[in-house]
């Protein structure tokens, strides 16, 4: 990264993220730092909520543009920049899968395993056949539990800022995640009685 | 934590319980420590299957889902886009018309006079002839 440290006598790297996001109304710098810091965990998130490098780079992009446009409307009610900005990329996600609802309408085990496959999580990462097919069933679960798994396992947040993102308590993001291993160990016996 | 203080966890599940043992787990698991696992092993001694296995489900989870990483090419020109960006919003309006060539402002100018004396006119012939009837229908009733 390329980041100056200090510039007009601001030290960047040592300040924290609502200092940054006040100098970033005016810097263009301040919002390099911001982009920086979490460039790779909206990628992350992104990724695993799309399943390709592709589309993951681009709602990326959109994310961070959205931020860039509507960095003066952000103001800390509690809520970290961090969650203001998974968001934001949470949006652009839902948006993203209703446009491609919307232009294809194809059965979803048609959509799980369309020509993207070889950009999936699953080759990239030479997992197990099993772990494929685990990760396809995360992908068929409802928008809110993927989210909570990608958080948890991809992007290692606690319970506290997993429920400032998504507006909930922490017992509800306990509760939710139980919920989520009931339905994925559900559908994983149903693949198992298929096959 | 020992295995032996960890089995002494299992004895009655509920609800709240299973579900604040998961995520402990979970969390356990995604910072690396043992304790996760002896938290699964400690389950299976318990008699809890149903526990074990989403445990288990829940390591699976995390082996199949490693953090990713963008390419250093993207996220360079990300970068300069977002900071040139940010550069062409800080210029005003008034700045990017101050900018454009004077044929460009001089046509605009008098496009823009046309269309204001345009609606200027009709405006006011409206109000004209909404007069003009007024005083035709006073001239007929008297």
């Amino acid at each position: 990264m390329t980041e100056p440290q200090e510039q007009n006598g601001r030290d960047y790297a040592g300040a924290d993220d609502l200092q940054l996001v006040a100098w970033a109304r005016e810097d263009r710098a301040a919002f390099g730092e911001l982009y920086s810091r979490y460039v790779n965990r909206i990628y992350n998130y992104v990724y695993y909520r799309t399943g390709n490098h592709q589309d993951a780079e681009d709602l990326t992009s959109r994310v961070f543009f959205k931020a860039l446009a509507h960095i003066d409307r952000y103001v800390d009610r509690g809520v970290p920049f961090s969650a203001w900005l998974y968001r934001i990329a949470h949006n652009q996600v839902a948006n993203w899968h209703r446009d491609r609802s919307r232009r294809r309408i194809v059965p979803l085990d048609d959509f799980m395993l369309d020509g993207e496959a070889p950009e999936a999580p699953e080759t990239v990462t030479e997992s197990s056949e099993e772990e494929a097919q685990l990760l396809e069933l995360i992908r068929a679960l409802p928008p809110e539990r993927q989210q909570l798994l990608v958080l948890k396992f991809v992007e290692h947040l606690s319970n506290a800022e997993i429920g400032a993102i998504m507006n909930r308590t922490e017992g509800a993001i306990k509760s939710l995640y139980h919920r989520t291993l009931l339905a994925l160990r559900g559908g994983l016996e149903g693949k198992r009685d298929e096959s | 934590m020992q295995l032996s203080s960890l089995s002494s966890l299992f004895r009655r599940p509920s609800q709240r319980w299973q579900r604040n043992l998961l995520m402990a787990h979970a969390d356990a698991l995604v910072a690396g420590s043992p304790v996760s696992e002896q938290m699964r092993l400690a389950c299976a001694r318990s008699g809890e299957t149903e526990l074990k296995a989403l445990l288990a489900l829940a390591e699976r989870i995390e082996r199949a889902m490693p953090p990713v990483a963008p390419s250093e090419q993207f996220v360079m020109e990300l970068r300069q886009r977002l900071l040139q960006a940010e550069k062409r919003q800080a210029v005003s309006l008034w700045g990017r018309v101050q900018r454009l060539p004077l044929h460009t402002r001089v046509a605009a100018g008098i496009g823009g006079a046309t269309l204001t004396a345009g609606v200027v006119f009709l405006a006011t012939r409206s109000v004209y002839e909404a007069l003009g009837n007024r005083r035709n229908r006073r001239a007929i009733t008297a």
